[in-house]
């Protein structure tokens, strides 16, 4: 019994994020995560900078602010679920792909907690901080 | 006086029909990934939808049958069920993403969790349709569904280099970094964002049941024609402005709170209020008629009373089906599914139930029976013929795109 | 589009009916045929049948029986027949079948006064 439910608890693990099976699969998988990241870095870095420039109610901004977040924690969690396959060039990608997103993560954080406590123009500048690694997912979104 | 009401008629449709939840998503998402190279798609449908609304109309004048009487007795009642049972489903999932589209409106104005307006939503729909009279909606819909020419005025404000518009336009090219498979299947999603099904339900059943007859004729091509490429213009723009700020910053069209910020980057306070104003309005309007339409098609299926005007008690069981419907949509939008995918999907299916409803519609156009002289026209029907066939292709072209490029992705 | 030659198929199956009152009540789901005037003569259409339960044996199959099965179900007889209505009762046949008779007399108005008196005249404001 136990092992069936273990076989079935593998099986709907596997079901939920398919496994690569060679280095360009797992690379494009790679450049699809950077380009989502990317596009919510970017996008939230729009909205503080509209914010900053015409003076916008708080809701929109917030909202928009908390879509992109999930949005990148959602790609960061898919993509470390993702089982790379054994060569050093796919681990090479997963942990530089995934060291940016975690960066990306704690800017936008950061700028979330500006934002709430009224500060746009900290808020922005959280989030320009996040630009390198944005612009650099970008570069692997481009080249995979 | 009532040629106006019959025009107002065919704009109303096309401002909550042609540019509603799935148009929103769609434009944004095409200008953002595609630039221009799919507006030729928004003309295809536009030319598609004018033609066969306007047959809809013209049948639904002469003859005083609505489109699925139509349908049920031109393809049998077997077939007639099962393209029911199919338009039913679709004007379901189109639905699911009007209600979410209100429920979210209301989210960006307050900062409130979207599932808590789904309640609201429900009863504000449910509340126009049982109490308010339907031509002061429509007139309320249409005025305030106006704001959504922030777009237009959105892209004129942008300044854009019309002539490099112009020519990525007519001589659409794929962007390199997207395979021809998500370009096909967007494509795809698009066309069947800017005519879907429920529109032409809404419209003829309206006809009918406002007793248009052969003086109207005219005010119905007017409307159909002006309407739908008044809609058409401003998915256009909604395109331009996303292909014209989104594009370069590759940002991704995943939520509404991103294409909001398209009329707020050129026109600050008052493009947010216009958007937000108009994004109610139109998935509002358009929750009412995907509403309707749903009670139309089975009450005309069956041989029910059924129409907006009747008293809920004149019409019980076309109302009770627009409950369950509303019903049903507003469970599924509580599920927690991403609105804005569920979006994606309804209109690939919108575009895939296409020839259930159009094929009848052209059969009997022609039926000399029914429409006496105004029949359809040899080069009408000439045109007509040519996009049957094309509807039917992107309908047996959706689903394998579906599946093979993962949803677009 | 009053005429005296119908195709029965195109022109009366599946038309919308509309009773004395102008009110819908119903399509027509099927249609009864006889020989009157003897086996070698055409036969002649005596009734019009409709309700599911003419509706489900139409369309046969599978969807058929469900359809039968739901109305059966939902029908407070044990046995039910489908509603017939006597082709003499037919005034004229334009856009729809224009009947004679109340739909309530033809036994057609069960259906939505069910829905009427048990739910959708229950809500406020109905």
């Amino acid at each position: 019994m136990k092992r069936f439910l273990a076989s079935c608890l593998v099986l709907a693990c596997a079901s939920c994020v398919a496994p690569a099976y060679n280095d360009s699969q797992f690379a494009s998988k790679a450049a699809k995560t950077a380009q989502d990241a990317a596009s919510a870095i970017e996008t939230a870095r729009l909205a503080l900078q509209l914010d900053l420039r015409h003076g916008l109610p708080e809701q929109p901004i917030d909202s928009s602010m908390s879509d992109q977040e999930d949005a990148l924690g959602s790609v960061a969690g898919t993509f470390s679920s993702v089982q790379p396959p054994q060569t050093k060039a796919s681990d090479d990608l997963r942990n530089s792909v995934l060291d940016l997103l975690d960066a990306a993560q704690s800017h936008m954080e950061d700028a979330r907690i500006a934002l709430r406590r009224g500060d746009v123009p900290a808020a922005l500048h959280a989030l320009d901080e996040a630009e390198p690694q944005a612009q650099k997912l970008h570069a692997i979104a481009e080249k995979y | 006086m009532k040629k106006a009401l019959a025009i107002t008629l065919g704009v109303v449709t096309s401002i909550g029909g042609f540019f509603d939840m799935g148009s929103i998503v769609l434009t944004g998402q095409t200008g953002a990934r595609f630039g221009f190279s799919l507006v030729w798609v928004v003309a295809l449908a536009t030319i598609t939808i004018v033609l066969y609304a306007e047959m809809a109309g013209r049948i639904a004048t002469l003859s005083k049958r609505p489109v699925f009487d139509v349908v049920r007795e031109r393809l049998g009642p077997g077939f007639g069920l099962a393209n029911l049972g199919a338009s039913f489903l679709i004007n379901v999932i189109t639905l699911v993403a009007e209600i979410a589209g209100v429920a979210i409106a209301f989210q960006l104005v307050t900062g409130v969790t979207y599932y808590l307006w789904v309640p609201l939503a429900l009863i504000l729909a449910f509340f126009v349709l049982w109490k308010v009279k339907f031509e002061r909606m429509e007139r309320a819909v249409g005025i305030l569904g106006l704001t959504m020419l922030v777009f237009a005025v959105a892209m004129w404000r942008l300044h854009p280099d019309w002539s490099s518009v112009l020519h990525q336009t007519l001589l659409p090219s794929k962007p390199s970094s997207e395979t021809l498979a998500s370009y096909l299947y967007v494509g795809v999603a698009l066309f069947g964002s800017a005519i879907t099904p429920y529109e032409l339900f809404f419209y003829s059943s309206g006809a009918v049941e406002e007793g248009w007859n052969k003086s109207d004729l005219l005010s119905n091509r007017i409307s159909s024609y002006a309407g739908f490429i008044f809609g058409a213009v401003l998915s256009v723009t909604a395109i331009g402005v996303a292909a014209l700020i989104f594009q370069p910053r590759h940002i991704g069209v995943h939520d509404l709170s991103t294409i909001a910020l398209g009329p707020t980057f050129v026109l600050g306070k008052l493009g947010l209020a216009a958007f937000l104003i108009g994004l109610f309005m139109t998935t509002f309007g358009a929750t009412l008629e995907v509403t309707l339409s749903n009670g139309y098609i089975v009450s005309q299926y069956f041989g029910w009373p059924w129409g907006k005007m009747l008293r809920p008690k004149q019409a019980a069981r076309f109302n009770l089906v627009m409950i369950v419907s509303l019903l049903i949509g507003a469970f599924i939008v509580l599920t927690s599914l991403d609105p804005v995918a569920v979006t994606d999907i309804a209109m690939v299916f919108a575009a895939v139930g296409l020839p259930l409803t159009y094929f009848p519609i052209l059969v009997v156009a022609n039926d000399r029976e029914y429409m006496g002289e105004s029949g359809n026209g040899k080069v009408l029907n000439v045109v007509a013929s040519v996009f049957l066939v094309v509807i039917c292709i992107i309908a047996l072209a959706a689903i394998p795109l579906m599946i093979w490029t993962k949803l677009g992705t | 589009m009053t005429r005296d030659i119908f195709d029965l198929d195109l022109d009366i199956l599946d038309r919308q009916m509309l009773d004395s009152a102008g009110v819908p009540c119903g399509n027509v789901d099927d249609l009864e045929l006889e020989f009157v005037d003897g086996p070698n003569k055409p036969p002649v259409v005596t009734k019009i049948l409709t309700t599911p339960g003419a509706l489900g044996p139409r369309i046969g199959g599978l969807t058929g029986r469900i359809i039968t099965g739901i109305w059966r179900w939902f029908h407070p007889e044990r046995d039910p027949q489908p509603v017939a209505i006597d082709w003499k009762d037919v005034v004229i046949v334009d856009f729809a079948v224009h009947l004679s008779v109340h739909r309530e007399e033809a036994g057609l108005s069960r259906g939505e006064d069910w829905v009427r008196d048990h739910i959708i005249g229950k809500i406020p404001g109905a």
